[in-house]
Order: C-alpha cells, then sequence, then structure tokens
C-alpha cells in the first residue's frame, strides 16, 4: 500500500492506494502515529485508489478514528469506491465514519 | 615444486636471499672496480718514487765522481803544466781518495805531454789488497789516442760515461769509465791536450738497487742506454744480455717497447709480462747523468693479492651476512607460522564443532597478532550466535508448542459435531490461515427445538484474534443457552467485547435461529459477510441483509433482527470473508460471483457444499498462500416431509 499526504489548511489530505490487509495495515498505522505526535488530529482519507481492505484495514481504521476522537480531532473518508465500498457498508463502518463522496466535500464537512 | 606451493618461511628465504645476494654482488663488484683501480694508482705511485729516489741517489754519486773529476781536470788544466811526479801524485791521491773510483788516468796529446812529443798516459788503479799501483797505457801495444774513450770526448768536447763494460782481469767487475777531455790555453786558444779518465765500478749500484724494498717478489733492474743489463737479481744477464735479446727470447713486445723507451730517455709505467712471463707493472726511469734507465717491476698479482684479500674478507662477510639474513628470516617466518599453524588447527577444530576449543596464546602484535585477536573474537561471536540460535530455536519450538496446544484447544471450542435433524442437515468447516484464527461458528439446538447457528470473524488473525474468537464463541453460546433471539445475542456479545478493547479488535458475526418445522429462518447480521442461499432449483444467490455494525467496538449499537424462507431443498451457506478474499497468484479477489458460480446449479448435501466452496477456492488460488482463515456453515432444509409432517 501506498500512502500520499498533502497539507490543506490544517487538514491533512492523504490519498490511500493499493491494498489495505494485515500485511500492510501496520504501515497505515505507523504513518498515522507519526501524523498524531507531529500533532495533526485533523485527516481526510481518501479511498477513491484503494483496491481492497480487510477486516485488519478496518481495525487500524478504527484504532486511528478513536485517537483522533480523543485527541479532539477529526477524521473523513472519501472516495469509497466498489469492494471497499461495499465492506464498510456490510461491516457497518459507515455509521462510524463520516463518509463523503470527493475530498473538497470531506474538506468543507471538516469545517 | 612450484612457487605457490611454497610456503612463507621458504618464499621468504628464497626472495630475501636472492635480492640480498644481488645487493652484496653488486656492492662486491663495485668495490672491487674501484680497489684494483686504487691498487694500480697506489703500486704506480709507489714504483714512481722508489724509481725517482734511486735515480736521484744514483745520479748525486755520479755528480759526486763528475765533480772529483772536473777538480783533476782544473789541476791538469793550470798555466804551469805539471811535471811527470806531479802528475802521478795527484792521479794516485785521485783515486785513493775517491771510493767509487777504482782507476783513473790523464791521456796527453803528445803535443802537450810532460815528455815532450811523446804519448804518455800514466794509470793508477787499486789492487784487490786495496794498494794503488801504477800502470802505463802509453805502450806500443795499446793505442790509446785510438781508443773510444779517447776519441768520443775529444771529438765531442764534451764529458763522456762509457757504455758499462765487464773489466776483465782488473777488478772482475762491471766498470764505466768517465771520460773529461782537458784543454790548454795558447796564446789565447783553447787547445785539446788529452782525456782525463775515472774508471768507476758499478757495482755499488747493483748493491744500491738490490737494497731497494720492493715487496716480496718485486726487484729493480739497471739498464745502459743501449739496454744493457747493468744490474739485475739474474746476475747471469748483467753486461750479457740486453732487453732486447730478452725481449726476443721470451717473446714479449712490452719488452721491446720498454728497451726503446730507454733508448729514447723516457719514463712510464707499462702493463705486461715480465721477463719470467709474469704479469707484472713496470716503472722506468732514465738516470740523467749517465742515460742509463732504472726499472722496477712489480708482479701484478701480488699487488693485488690485499686487494684481492680485502675481496675475499668482503666474500666472507657477504656470505656470513646472507647466513645471518636466512637465520633472522627463518626465526622471523618462525614466530609467524607457528601461530598461524597453532590457529589454523584451532580454527580446524573450532570448524569441527568444538567451540570451547582453546585459541593459542598470541606474543606477537601487527598482522598475525590482528589476526589471532579476529579469530578468537569470531569464535566468541559463534559460541554467543550459537547459544543464542539455540535459545532462539527452543523458543521457538515452546512458542510452537504452545501454539499446537493452542490450536487444539482452538478446534475443541469449534463444535466437535453438529446437531442432526431429520428435516434439517448442517455441515461446518474451519481453516485457519495459521495455527490459530479468529474464525468461529456453532450451531445447536435450543430448548424450543429450534435450530440456533453462529459464524464469525475477528478482525486480524493469529492469537488475538484467537483469544478473541474465543471470547465471541463463549459469548455466543451462553446467549444461545438463554434461550435470546439472535440480535439479543449480538447485542450481549457486543457489550461484553466493547468492554475494555483498546486494541479496538472487532469481530463480523451473523447469527440465526431457524424453525425446523418451518424452514422459516430469523438472522441478525453484525457486519458479517451476505450468506448465500442455494434455492432447490439449483440457483444461488446473496442474501442481502441490512448492514449491522461490527460487534465490539460501539457499545450502544442495538441489533435488529431480519426473516428469511428456505423451502424444502433450499440451503443456505455462512462463510467468511477469507472465502470471498481468497487471492490468487495475480492478486485476484476470489469474490462473491465465482462462490455463487460454484454453488449454481448444485443439488448437494449440507458436508458437499462447504467442500465445493472448499476446492473451488483451492483451485483459484493455487500455490497463493491461504491469506485468511477460512470457515463455513451450511444449512439445508429437508422440508418435512421425512420428519411426518407432509
Amino acid at each position: 500500500m501506498n500512502i500520499e499526504s498533502r497539507q490543506s489548511g490544517n487538514v491533512v489530505v492523504a490519498t490511500l492506494k493499493g491494498r489495505m490487509d494485515a500485511v500492510t495495515a501496520p504501515e497505515f498505522d505507523s504513518w498515522f502515529s507519526v501524523r498524531m505526535q507531529a500533532g495533526e488530529h485533523r485527516l481526510v482519507l481518501d479511498m477513491a485508489e484503494l483496491d481492497y481492505i480487510s477486516s485488519a484495514g478496518l481495525r487500524s481504521l478504527l484504532a486511528a478514528a478513536k485517537q483522533i476522537k480523543a485527541a479532539a480531532g477529526a477524521v473523513v473518508l472519501c472516495g469509497l469506491a466498489g469492494t471497499v465500498a461495499e465492506v464498510f457498508k456490510m461491516s457497518g463502518f459507515t455509521a462510524i465514519f463520516t463518509v463523503v463522496a470527493t475530498p473538497e466535500e470531506a474538506l468543507s464537512a471538516m469545517g | 615444486m612450484r612457487w605457490a606451493d611454497l610456503g612463507l618461511t621458504a618464499r621468504l628465504i628464497v626472495t630475501l636471499s636472492l635480492s640480498g645476494g644481488l645487493i652484496f654482488a653488486v656492492v662486491f663488484s663495485v668495490n672491487d672496480f674501484f680497489t684494483s683501480g686504487m691498487v694500480e694508482q697506489q703500486v704506480m705511485a709507489h714504483s714512481r718514487d722508489v724509481v725517482m729516489s734511486a735515480v736521484s741517489n744514483i745520479d748525486q754519486q755520479l755528480r759526486g765522481v763528475a765533480r772529483d773529476e772536473a777538480v783533476l781536470v782544473a789541476k791538469l788544466e793550470t798555466a804551469t803544466p805539471l811535471s811527470a811526479a806531479e802528475l802521478k801524485k795527484l792521479l794516485k791521491d785521485h783515486v785513493s781518495v775517491n771510493d767509487e773510483v777504482f782507476g783513473a788516468t790523464a791521456a796527453f796529446e803528445p803535443a802537450y805531454s810532460p815528455h815532450r812529443q811523446r804519448r804518455y798516459a800514466p794509470y793508477y788503479f787499486k789492487r784487490l789488497d786495496g794498494e794503488i799501483a801504477p800502470a802505463d797505457l802509453a805502450v806500443a801495444s795499446y793505442n790509446y789516442p785510438a781508443q773510444p774513450w779517447y776519441t768520443t770526448p775529444k771529438e765531442l768536447h764534451a764529458p763522456v760515461w762509457s757504455e758499462p763494460y765487464f773489466d776483465d782481469g782488473g777488478g772482475n767487475v762491471v766498470m764505466t769509465t768517465y771520460a773529461v777531455p782537458f784543454y790548454r790555453n795558447e796564446n789565447g786558444v783553447r787547445r785539446f791536450a788529452g782525456v782525463a779518465t775515472s774508471d768507476v765500478s758499478v757495482e755499488w749500484l747493483g748493491k744500491q738497487i738490490s737494497s731497494l724494498k720492493l715487496h716480496r717478489n718485486g726487484y729493480a733492474a739497471l739498464f745502459s742506454r743501449k739496454g744493457v743489463y747493468l744490474s739485475h737479481p739474474d746476475r747471469s744477464l748483467v753486461m750479457k744480455e740486453s732487453i732486447f735479446s730478452v725481449a726476443e727470447r721470451v717473446g714479449s713486445p712490452v719488452l721491446r717497447e720498454i728497451g726503446l723507451a730507454i733508448a729514447r730517455q723516457e719514463t712510464g709505467f707499462v702493463k705486461g709480462k715480465n721477463i719470467y712471463g709474469r704479469e707484472s707493472w713496470i716503472y722506468y726511469a732514465p738516470v740523467p747523468t749517465t742515460g742509463w734507465s732504472l726499472a722496477v717491476v712489480f708482479p701484478a698479482d701480488e699487488m693485488r693479492a690485499d686487494a684481492a684479500k680485502a675481496s675475499r674478507m668482503i666474500v666472507l662477510l657477504c656470505a656470513f651476512g646472507i647466513v645471518l639474513l636466512v637465520l633472522s628470516i627463518v626465526l622471523v617466518a618462525r614466530s609467524m607460522t607457528r601461530p598461524l599453524a597453532e590457529m589454523t588447527l584451532a580454527v580446524q577444530r573450532i570448524a569441527g564443532g568444538d567451540l570451547d576449543s582453546v585459541m593459542p596464546p598470541v606474543r606477537i602484535g601487527g598482522e598475525v597478532g590482528a589476526l589471532a585477536r579476529s579469530v578468537t573474537h569470531m569464535q566468541r561471536d559463534l559460541k554467543e550466535h550459537i547459544r543464542e540460535l539455540t535459545e532462539t530455536t527452543a523458543a521457538k519450538e515452546r512458542m510452537a508448542g504452545e501454539l499446537a496446544i493452542a490450536h487444539d484447544m482452538q478446534m475443541s471450542i469449534l463444535p466437535h459435531s453438529l446437531p442432526v435433524l431429520p428435516s434439517i442437515e448442517t455441515a461446518g468447516l474451519c481453516i485457519p490461515a495459521r495455527e490459530v484464527g479468529g474464525d468461529f461458528y456453532d450451531a445447536g439446538l435450543q430448548a424450543d427445538g429450534r435450530l440456533f447457528f453462529v459464524i464469525g470473524d475477528v478482525s486480524g488473525k493469529g492469537v488475538p484474534a484467537a483469544l478473541y474468537m474465543a471470547m465471541a464463541t463463549t459469548l455466543a453460546r451462553s446467549g444461545a443457552r438463554d434461550g435470546c433471539s439472535p440480535e439479543e445475542v449480538l447485542d450481549r456479545i457486543n457489550r461484553e467485547l466493547c468492554q475494555g478493547n483498546d486494541a479496538c479488535m472487532f469481530a463480523t458475526i451473523l447469527c440465526g435461529l431457524m424453525d425446523p418445522a418451518t424452514g422459516a429462518v430469523h438472522l441478525a447480521n453484525a457486519g458479517h459477510t451476505p450468506p448465500v442461499i442455494l434455492r432447490a432449483d439449483g440457483s444461488a444467490e446473496l442474501v442481502r441483509l441490512a448492514p449491522g455494525m461490527v460487534a465490539g467496538y460501539l457499545e450502544e449499537v442495538v441489533y435488529t433482527g431480519e426473516e428469511l424462507q428456505l423451502l424444502p431443498g433450499d440451503a443456505v451457506l455462512l462463510y467468511t470473508d477469507g472465502v470471498t478474499e481468497a487471492m490468487n497468484a495475480d492478486g485476484e479477489l476470489f469474490g462473491e460471483q465465482r462462490l455463487l458460480a460454484a454453488l449454481s446449479g448444485r443439488d448437494t448435501e449440507a458436508p458437499g457444499l462447504a467442500a465445493l466452496v472448499q476446492e473451488a477456492v483451492t483451485d483459484f488460488a493455487r500455490e497463493a498462500p491461504q491469506a485468511d482463515d477460512i470457515t463455513m456453515l451450511a444449512i439445508r432444509y429437508r422440508g418435512n416431509s421425512v420428519s411426518g409432517r407432509g
């Protein structure tokens, strides 16, 4: 998996690419912990280019969401499609996360 | 033996000895070259000194004779002619006073003779007994005015030293005669009046010359102007041979050249064979007074002997030096190779597995010392590494053992056998990706006769998932035992799992209750994969249940139930995402479509359904490793015909 991130105001917009499974989820975990240590608690995760997410990937997202909540930050997901969108829907994750269509919408949703 | 096969010691000895020998050879050659040049210079200087000093000595003595003769002549030339008696006394005194003079005469022209108009030549000489005896040369048998000793000075108007001659009868010695013309003054005109002579023995010359210090086998020779031997260690040559005759006899051009140079009154230094055929250095120079020449001869080998001795000494020292060099090389090489050999043995022992093999003590530093220290380090590191490896292996084995036990325990958590009902057929299958997994399933009859079934998948894999799975299974069972509805079971599991779930683990669970009499199924879903319903006509489709939140994350979630009606012959397959997300080597997922395709058109018993899907997944994934746990639960409704209801 590949993570590309950019700063937009005080929000970090990260594009997740490839697969997010038991093997690659730790990459996201370490990337996320660096962001947290840098005090960047406001994230937009663009999943338009994410091909697959497994339960391990979902667990990483849950853990991240929990930490952000504790730090009084915010996380918005966008661009969910295909298998990933299905998994989100099926597992009820759409109820846990704020999910919008595009990064722009995500940024405006962050306020 | 090839060079490459030679040991360190042999290489060092060969290389250093060769280069050492070469250096010594060069030094020796250069030294020899300069030394022999120096020896030659020294011999030349020495022989020149000897010859010059001897020549000047001889010359001085001859000049003494000439001076005395001049005194005699002065008296003969006085204005008043001497009487015969005065003359005789004068001659007698001259002979007796001068040691070198053997005999003397004053031979007159008849015109100026004390005896008017008569030849007159009184002669005084030393007899063998030392007495001075008179004689008369003006005898008829000896026509003195015709003798060369008389005519030559007369003609030349100058004193003349005669060629030396052997005085037979007289002194039996080699003599030379110094003849000086004397004159009378007549009315202002100088007229030749006669010749005064002194016979001088050349014997003393021989003594003097043989007294010259000329090393061991060096010698001196005196030659007349014509090259006749006047003195030579070999007395048989004296007055009998000349340098030319000897040169002819021994065939030596060098000697002939010397003879010619002597005749020209030249000085020189030549190298060549002497009369005995021995290689020699010869220096010669003329005696100015008489025109004789003195030569000194030094045998070359003798002159070189000292230098040769020095050279031999140097060779000896060189040989000694090379021996010393070889010895030191052997010592140094030994001091290097012995530790190397000991180390080699030690390393072989180490390689043979004896890690406690004691390394030889290192007495020297440098590269060998560094090597020895490295080997000791290596031994220690190797020991440490093997110890760690042993520990790690033991730990791994222990862990593997524990995992094997955990696997057995997990398998025992899963149902050993599923309930058997006349109208319902159930079959379950669980293949963990690792030793232990996070998937679980169960099925059991409730008190009211309904079939409770559950399938779940814990996020992640391995031991954490297995622990979570054990909790979820236990909770599900207790819920079923307590007669809870599926949604109540999920609520209970969710609440319990949410307690202290810092790791954010969660589980997707699908559980349900089936009435064996009617085929009605009540389902509750916590984010699980949609089950497949396989109709009696062979069609297969997914049951799209309302998405429910995964269990274990949000405590406040409330689950709802859904109804599904199975007709006789229908079957439902519950599975975890290990089935649909099985991946092949190309990274493709097995997917729901392949799952449906694998089941479509099949009329199979419940165990056969699970086996069909497993086979299809294995075919699809081929050599790609199993990434996730694969679990399936198949329930087939036979209808109540068998139970006797219809």
